[in-house]
């Protein structure tokens, strides 16, 4: 699990200031609704008292026949005398203006409708906040009718402090239920953490060789993260036997074909007939051939299955493909009687679009026409054909290789496909042993064919003698890394036929786009 | 040009054993100069030279419209190379370690086809043409072809090495007045075939690709390699 660089953003930090932000909204919200709430509380209550207090002041007014009397009982100012500390203002007036007892100037509302409703106003007076009530009663007056109106006022003093006590309780509250909030998330992210933890100390406890999957039972939220990395694990394991596999394989057969080429050099040293050191000469001239051409062979193949697990597939043309390389095959071999031929009449358009890796299918050819020649009589015939069968679903583009060889017969084709399993690989393990080194390489049959006539005859440009055993091993890993089926058969010329099968690729839009066009014009046939 | 002294060493005492002078530089920088001043018969090329790239030798030679037949010996396998090596302007490459056989074979034919281009006279072995005659012989038996055969035969051994179409002839052999028959191609080069049988120049067919002609060993040059498909030549001089 990678260091943690300054940039790298940690989980937990990221989730409990998002929570905390959305805390601190919510308490903000909460505390402006409950600051709203503890004002009308406030309000409500005390409203009531300048309410009683009015009723009682109107209650005590009548109409004498000399005018209105207003007498303000001792209930009343008892009734206000509930919020001790604050100050009291009234005054009685008639709907005409005329102030019949209390304060004159108290503040007016410009507005005011005589009624029996109360209503209430917040002004300032005499330095404070004071909250009036207006109240008013009609005065039986017959034809004439009067309202009288009581204006009581009391500062905000116990009211401010109900508010403030209302919302200190309910914040107070909030901040903690927050708080315990966060707690709660906190714990939680450590407790998700926890397998993730578990994994860390599971893979840096491991020895580099470990290559088994973690242990771990994941929660499901995780789940796809460990199966990805156990995936991943298995992957590596599988590369890696594949890598030792290959190395093994390798060192086994460069030192089996060094060993014995040392093995020809010494036996010709020894050699006083100069015919006799001739022909030890020649065969170890052979055996440095196919030492060559198996090194390459195992390069390839090396190479193969490298691009194919790291090359990404590209929109190409099999045909330009094909072509390049028959033509690179027949200019070398114009002095053989090798006859090639190149088969597209079934393709629509003269075209085989496929997603492909040109390197590895132009070695997958190659190898195919070297084994061709190499194991086919010398007037072999090689047919290269493509095709596009319509009738399988999805249809697919095709190369198939025919020649005119002794072709493989049908209970030998999969090992032929396995590397250094050629024709007669039994009978070469076999040979191994110390008495016979030089022949390491060859089977039986490419032992006895090592007579004179095969030792001289003509040599390919990568050396000469019978296949490593590695090129339909290179082929089928090209045709595995392209998601293609590979079938051996017998050719219609009664040799061997490679079938390989691609899965269906568009072409690309317009000419030109093809990564092969490296053919010189149009064949037809 | 090689930068490995065992390597090189080697393929000098080979070549000089077999009579040829042979001038070996091991510096990219320095072998261009050389290339720039002094004609050369045939050119050796490794590709990871240091100092200079051999591609980049390569490419400033033909730049300079210089034709000398180059050899590109690469260690790189993958087939790229190749074709870059070819498109730069390489007559043929060989991919290290080769087979000295292969290499000597190699450069023989290159010289043969260049010495063919030079003169009026073309001449690889017992055959020979004469540009201005119109003439092909075998061992001095003229071969007396055809108007069309000469003409294939001019394209051919003006594409040594290289496939060439039937279209490709048919538009090198045809006017635009006449009417190219395919078929005629065919039959004609069927005639050059027969007729050249038992001569270096050999055209060889590729179904559903073309033809491509090129000279191959002859002679026995006390070389084993080429002795495996000596019938042929054994063949042309006996009926010759």
């Amino acid at each position: 699990m990678g260091a943690r660089g300054p940039r790298r953003f940690s989980l937990r930090r990221r989730l409990l200031v998002r929570m905390a932000t959305g805390f601190v909204v919510i308490i903000a919200l909460a505390a402006a609704a409950l600051w709203t709430y503890a004002r009308n509380a406030a309000n409500g209550t005390y409203d009531l008292l300048l309410n009683g207090a009015a009723l009682a002041i109107l209650e005590r007014s009548s109409v004498l026949p000399g005018g209105t009397t207003v007498d303000i009982p001792y209930s009343a100012l008892e009734l206000l005398g509930l919020a001790p500390d604050d100050r009291v203002f009234y005054r009685i007036f008639l709907d005409t203006g005329v102030t019949l007892t209390g304060e004159p100037d108290l503040p007016m509302v410009g507005d005011l409708v005589p009624s029996t409703q109360p209503r209430y106003v917040d002004a300032q007076w005499s330095g404070e906040e004071v909250r009036f009530i207006f109240l008013g009663r009609r005065l039986p007056g017959g034809g004439n009718a009067r309202w009288i109106i009581a204006q009581v006022g009391h500062t905000r003093l116990a009211r401010d402090t109900l508010e403030r006590s209302l919302t200190s309780n309910g914040m107070a509250m909030l901040v903690f239920l927050s708080l315990v909030g966060l707690a709660f998330v906190g714990l939680g992210i450590n407790r998700a953490l926890a397998p993730l933890n578990a994994i860390e100390q599971d893979l840096s406890k491991r020895e580099p060789t470990d290559l088994t999957p973690l242990a771990a039972m994941p929660p499901r939220e995780v789940e796809a993260l460990i199966s990805a990395i156990n995936g991943f694990i298995q992957r590596l394991a599988l590369n890696q036997e594949h890598t030792q596999t290959f190395i093994a394989d390798v060192a086994h057969q460069t030192r089996t074909a060094l060993g014995a080429l040392q093995g020809t050099l010494d036996s010709a040293s020894r050699q006083n007939d100069p015919e006799a050191l001739a022909n030890r000469l020649a065969r170890a001239q052979d055996q440095a051939n196919r030492t060559v051409r198996l090194t390459n062979q195992l390069l390839a193949h090396a190479m193969v299955i490298h691009r194919g697990e790291n090359t990404p597939l590209q929109a190409m043309d099999l045909v330009g493909l094909a072509r390049a390389v028959l033509e690179d095959t027949l200019r070398h071999s114009l002095s053989s009687d090798l006859e090639y031929g190149l088969e597209t009449a079934s393709l629509p358009k003269g075209t085989a679009w496929i997603a492909g890796d040109p390197v590895s299918l132009r070695e997958a050819l190659r190898n195919l026409l070297d084994n061709a020649a190499k194991h086919g009589p010398q007037e072999n015939r090689v047919d290269i054909t493509l095709y596009r069968d319509e009738t399988s679903d999805p249809p697919v583009t095709g190369l198939l290789v025919e020649d005119a060889g002794p072709g493989i017969p049908p209970d030998r084709r999969e090992a032929a496909l396995e590397r250094f399993r050629s024709l007669g690989s039994e009978e070469r393990f076999r040979s191994l042993g110390s008495e016979e080194r030089f022949r390491s390489l060859g089977s039986e049959e490419r032992f006895r064919s090592l007579g004179s006539e095969e030792r001289f005859r003509p040599l390919g440009p990568e050396g000469g003698g019978r296949g490593s055993g590695l090129g339909l091993a290179i082929v089928k890993a090209v045709a595995s890394a392209h998601r293609a089926t590979l079938t051996l058969g017998e050719s219609r010329l009664g040799g061997l036929a490679v079938d390989i099968r691609f899965p269906e690729a568009t072409a690309p839009e317009g000419p030109g786009q093809g990564p092969e066009d490296l053919g010189k014009g149009k064949a037809k046939s | 040009m090689e930068d490995n002294d065992e390597l090189a060493e080697a393929v000098v005492e080979r070549l000089t054993a077999e009579g040829h002078a042979i001038d070996r530089e091991e510096n990219g920088e320095v072998a261009n100069d050389l290339l720039r001043h002094k004609r050369f018969d045939l050119v050796l090329l490794d590709i990871n030279l240091p100092g200079r790239n051999g591609y980049d030798i390569l490419r400033s030679l033909r730049a300079r419209r210089d034709t000398t037949p180059v050899l590109v010996l690469t260690a790189r396998s993958e087939i790229d190379d190749r074709v870059i090596g070819l498109d730069a302007g390489a007559d043929d490459y060989l991919v290290k370690p080769f087979d000295f056989r292969e290499l000597s074979a190699r450069c023989r034919v290159l010289a043969r086809r260049r010495s063919g281009a030079a003169s009026n006279t073309v001449r690889f072995g017992p055959f020979t043409f004469d540009r201005a005659a119109k003439r092909a012989t075998v061992d001095g038996r003229d071969l007396e072809l055809r108007a069309r055969e000469v003409q294939l035969l001019e394209v051919f051994l003006g594409n040594l090495g290289r496939v060439l179409t039937k279209e490709d002839l048919a538009d090198k052999i045809y006017t635009f007045e006449e009417a190219p028959s395919l078929n005629a191609i065919e039959q004609a080069i069927a005639r050059l075939r027969r007729k050249t049988r038992g001569s270096p120049l050999v055209v060889k067919t590729a179904r559903g690709l073309g033809y491509i002609a090129d000279i191959v060993e002859g002679e026995g040059t006390g070389d084993r390699v080429r002795d495996g498909d000596g019938e042929t030549d054994g063949d042309g001089r006996d009926g010759g």
